[in-house]
């Protein structure tokens, strides 16, 4: 019966076709272990660095793309593509008259004995304005020299905002500075005494910048009336920094808090068709300069020279809006780049800002060449955003998206050649099949949650790598609530919970207690700082302290009737967060603080009660960049800020003040001042319940790899194995060595290869 | 005949007209934004994220947002949030993987579970019923996850055999036919799982209709005038007993691009289901709109055929 043999055999045919398919492919199977596979739970989506956001993306393409400088594991800035790179700056002091300007030129010249030590290198005097140049940048040289002009004074310059309806034009042309100033010289306002504009310059926000030197709230007045009958809007003035004396209700009603609005009167609101505000004001104008030496030789991936030019077409790419980059914000503070010659660039900036260094180890060159003639970057008729053209020592050979990417050595790399002939990316989407994959060698490389570690450091196929991740973990207070207010308070929870035993229970053992705002990792790091010990006899005493006792007996201590309640959020996905806040909810019961839990889908998280300030406190962790700028987190500028990171409304002059100082100081050594100052200021403050530094964990086959590696400042080649730097285990991995276990037995030195063999 | 389908296919356009309105809604109406990564960040300024926003039309009205969405979608020009590019590109890219995955799991689940059913309406009520029974609800009662990890268990934890994705990866020089053979291979597994729901339940369905058909009149004439037991069982009794399977068939269809999240995901296989995953959590809206439009017009279409494929078999079937 045909019918049925056919019923029967179709099983069984199926069977052996596959059967067949396993028998050929198997010989085949054990040549991945021959290989350096690397796994990554998601795809990269992009790899056009001026686009990209993912994690994935950041780390292929550290192996695709040189930058301009790298930081060493120390953080370090050494070149790069740059041959060498210097920072100057040209700083320029306006004077009431040309005869003070002469005069006080005079005086610095009458000093030039002091000039080296301040890196002082010329000075030059033209009408009012003196003009120094200096070998360094930052403001260090400011107290000597404005103690020898003294009692001369300078003229202050000033950046102001200006928000406009629709885009200023002048004379049908869009307003630049020459526009701008040419227009004004053309006006009564020229006549009146009118101060100097020096530029303009128009941000992301769509706002203009505008940077005068001398004036005052008089010539913001009518410098806004003019533009608003340039463009026919009507003048809706913004109240210049008014003391606001009572807050407003609203204010008042949505935060249930009856605090004085002093913060809100300090960032007055952008809300009229056409306003302008002071935002800054500086006793001079000190513009630091980054001069890049390119490095010749070097090339692009298709051959070509990698030029200036192709470091001056980032800064474009990124600025550009139809690009809508996001890494815009590094950029923003940039007043102009050039390129006097094929191997140099010159970035000029507009005040000092001194981790502007680190976006340049961030952001590498892009080939102009390919690039240069696309408009929009977002909508390329090409495949460079999947597959682009790099720099560095590997070149993107295969794609497949959600799949694996491929990266074979590019032979032609300037510093030599990469010892590992590939490297393979492979997205594996989950954990407990990847842990799997990992132990049959599928891959070379991972990460390993608190609960696997064990595991592996008993296994002898495996070493287990420990370092200190550069995140923290916290209870965010939200300061704007009335019972947070109270520092005493802040201490008493902070006394209240066990970090230590948390550590443990939590992380089995995989943290530090945290002391601040800086990690263990970073130069900026206190290690002074001691963390608030577990006492919560001390808890219960300081509550007291500030009023709060259990008079009703209900084991929840009180304040005028009301229960010490929170609630504290969570973001869903944070499983350790979770766990954690159980603990807190456990310690803090014990000294009569009773806290809810509530958990929030990320999206949900952040647009309905992080951004908009609608919550008691938060658990969340800190992963960010090595620099020391915490402006964004910490200064109290940031607290009205719709969308901004100081959530918790945290407000301290004197942090202020150094933030602002060590942002713009270039000196390591006094930023560490700075730094150090910060970190026993906010860990006093406690504004939030600094919990835990992560210590993290990563596992790769014995002795299967080491490294063999350039010293980026002497050139000399090192041969050293596979270890944590501050940075992770795969710091150096682009000089990773396959060493075979017959070479180079474990504990035997490792043959050194010249490069290139 | 032909006004039947033209009707069928005009009524299919408002219908599919009302599911991208309502799927768009639903999905606008859940909180999230596309840039999850970008919050939190004090690299990005808020500035910057509006700018974002805007170069994707974030900034525009809800009604407008949607007839922007289905016109770039008709007319193919609609990029995903994520890395901007055409979505149709992406789908296309995935579509051979997804494809040839469901066609093996169609494969096997047809190779299956029609002899299966056949073999217990044969034996009805016997300990083989039995036995075949108890097989088929273990298989529908247990999670096809579950059983991925068990198997996964022996196959790469004991027996290290590269299981996972559409290859092997690292493979020093393979001729076509060893990747060949290996990309057969790599769908073996995945397949069998994707399976073995469908095998037991439609086993299932084939014991049923086959135990319907051999109680018919005429399988008791053809036995009557002395016809063989397999003549009568395959010829007579289950030509009838394969009708209701086509529109089993039919309502496959869907599925064929569908695919499974759950089977992907584990076995890292990059197919559209985790596409479709990702983007929902993500908020990759393109993506999310045009892969719902595409599932929705094939379940309109698998209907349509399995109805048609029924007047094509059943000479009683007619419609007016």
């Amino acid at each position: 019966m045909r019918i049925r043999r056919i019923l029967l055999a179709a099983p069984a045919v199926v069977v052996a076709v596959f059967a067949g398919a396993f028998l050929a492919a198997r010989p085949y199977f054990d040549d991945r272990v021959k290989q350096l596979t690397m796994m990554y739970p998601s795809d990269p989506e992009i790899l056009n660095p001026i686009l990209s956001t993912t994690l994935p993306a950041g780390i292929i393409q550290s192996f695709v793309f040189d930058t301009l400088i790298d930081l060493t594991e120390d953080l370090e800035a050494v070149p790069q593509l740059a041959e060498r790179f210097e920072l100057a700056q040209v700083t320029r002091l306006y004077f009431a008259s040309p005869e003070d300007a002469a005069q006080a030129a005079g005086r610095i010249q009458s000093h030039r004995d002091q000039w080296k030590e301040l890196h002082l290198r010329d000075v030059a005097v033209e009408g009012d304005t003196v003009t120094l140049r200096l070998g360094e940048a930052g403001t260090a040289y400011q107290e000597a020299v404005f103690g020898w002009i003294a009692p001369l004074k300078t003229v202050p310059v000033q950046r102001w905002q200006g928000r406009f309806e629709k885009d200023l034009t002048f004379q049908g042309r869009p307003v630049t500075s020459d526009t701008l100033i040419q227009w004004i010289d053309g006006t009564d306002l020229a006549k009146a005494g009118i101060p100097r504009v020096l530029y303009v310059w128009k941000n992301t926000s769509g706002s203009y910048e505008v940077y005068t030197v001398g004036a005052d709230g008089a010539f913001v007045d009518r410098l806004q009336e003019r533009f608003a009958r340039s463009i026919g809007a009507t003048v809706r003035p913004a109240p210049e920094a008014a003391p606001a004396a009572t807050p407003s209700p609203a204010a008042a009603a949505a935060t249930g808090s009856a605090e004085p609005a002093g913060e809100a009167a300090a960032s007055p609101t952008l809300a009229g068709p056409l306003e302008i505000r002071r935002d800054t004001q500086w006793a001079v104008q000190d513009e630091p300069v980054i001069t890049f030496h390119m490095r010749q030789g070097a090339k692009w991936h298709d051959g070509q020279p990698i030029t200036a030019h192709d470091a001056e077409y980032v800064y474009q790419a990124v600025m550009s809006e139809q690009n809508a980059s996001p890494r815009r914000s590094d950029f923003e503070l940039i007043r102009q780049v050039a390129v006097p010659d094929d191997h140099t660039f010159v970035v000029t900036y507009k005040e000092p800002y001194s981790p502007c260094l680190y976006s340049w180890a961030a952001m590498p060159p892009l080939p102009r060449h390919l690039l240069g003639d696309k408009p929009n970057l977002r909508k390329l008729d090409t495949d460079f955003n999947r597959m682009p053209i790099g720099s560095g020592p590997f070149r993107i050979t295969h794609w497949a998206a959600d799949e694996y990417i491929r990266l074979e050595r590019y032979d032609d790399y300037w510093a030599g050649q990469a010892h590992l002939p590939a490297i393979t990316f492979r997205v594996i989407p989950d954990v407990t099949i990847s842990q799997m994959e990992f132990q049959t060698r599928g891959f070379d490389y991972t990460g390993l949650d608190p609960h696997q570690i064990e595991r592996f450091r008993r296994d002898p196929q495996y070493d287990v790598h420990r370092y200190p991740s550069n995140s923290f973990s916290y209870i965010g207070w939200n300061l704007k609530r009335p019972i947070f207010q109270d520092k005493r308070v802040r201490h008493a929870l902070a006394h209240a919970i066990d970090v230590d035993a948390v550590i443990q229970y939590v992380l089995y053992g995989n943290g530090e207690p945290c002391t601040g705002p800086y990690t263990p990792v970073t130069p900026w790091f206190n290690p002074d700082v001691k963390p608030l010990a577990y006492d919560p006899a001390r808890a219960r005493q300081l509550l007291a302290e500030a009023g709060w006792s259990d008079t009703d007996g209900d084991g929840i201590v009180d304040k005028d009737g009301q229960p010490f309640h929170f609630t504290v959020i969570i973001a869903s996905g944070n499983p350790i967060g979770q766990d954690f806040a159980v603990l807190v909810k456990d310690y803090l019961r014990a000294v009569g603080v009773d806290v809810g839990i509530n958990i929030y889908e990320w999206t949900v998280y952040i647009q309905k009660y992080i951004d908009v300030r609608n919550f008691d406190a938060c658990i969340m962790s800190w992963s960010l960049g090595y620099d020391q700028d915490l402006y964004q987190i910490w200064h109290s500028s940031q607290i009205e800020l719709p969308g901004s990171l100081n959530f918790i409304s945290y407000s301290n002059p004197e942090v202020d003040r150094l933030i602002e100082k060590a942002r713009t100081e270039f000196d390591v050594e006094k930023v560490k001042q700075y730094t150090h100052r910060i970190q026993e200021l906010i860990y006093d403050d406690q504004p939030y319940c600094f919990l835990f530094n992560r210590v993290a964990n990563v596992a790769v086959p014995k002795d299967s790899y080491s490294v063999n590696r350039p010293d980026p400042k002497t050139g000399e080649w090192i041969a050293e194995p596979v270890r944590p730097t501050k940075r992770g285990v795969t710091f150096y991995q682009r000089w990773w060595v396959k060493t075979q276990p017959e070479m180079a037995p474990a504990g035997a030195a490792i043959n050194v290869l010249e490069p290139g063999n | 005949m032909l006004t039947f389908i033209l009707r069928r296919l005009l009524i299919s356009v408002p219908i599919l007209i009302g599911i991208t309105l309502v799927s768009f809604f639903i999905i606008h109406l859940a909180p999230g934004s596309p840039y999850p990564g970008l919050e939190l960040n004090p690299k990005v300024s808020p500035e910057v994220r509006d700018l974002m926003k805007k170069a994707y039309h974030f900034d525009k009205p809800l009604h407008e947002r949607y007839l922007r969405i289905m016109s770039d979608m008709l007319t193919g020009q609609l990029r995903s949030f994520k890395d901007d590019r055409p979505v149709l590109e992406k789908i296309g890219q995935r579509l051979p993987a997804t494809l040839s995955l469901n066609v093996v799991a169609l494969v096997f689940t047809v190779a299956g579970a029609i002899p299966l059913g056949i073999y217990a309406a044969r034996y009805r009520g016997t300990w083989r019923d039995q036995t075949v029974t108890i097989i088929s609800f273990m298989g529908i009662a247990l999670p096809g996850f579950w059983i991925a990890y068990m198997l996964l268990l022996v196959v790469v934890g004991q027996l290290q055999i590269p299981v996972l994705g559409l290859r092997t990866y690292g493979m020093v020089d393979p001729n076509w036919g060893v990747a060949a053979a290996d990309r057969l291979w790599h769908l073996f597994l995945p397949a069998l799982i994707l399976s073995l729901g469908g095998i037991a339940a439609e086993s299932r369905y084939m014991r049923g209709s086959m135990i319907e058909s051999l109680i018919q009149d005429y399988v008791r004439t053809a036995r009557a005038k002395g016809l063989p037991e397999e003549q009568v069982v395959y010829k007579h009794a289950l030509r009838n007993a394969l009708l209701p399977m086509i529109t089993i068939l039919g309502l496959m269809l869907p599925g064929l691009l569908g695919g499974s999240v759950i089977i992907e995901t584990i076995f890292a296989y990059p197919g559209i289901g985790r596409m479709a995953y990702d983007a929902v959590l993500s908020r990759d809206y393109p993506v999310i709109m045009t892969l719902n439009t595409i599932t929705a017009a094939l379940v309109l279409a698998g209907n349509l055929i399995a109805d048609v494929l029924y007047a094509v078999v059943d000479p009683r079937i007619r419609f007016e």
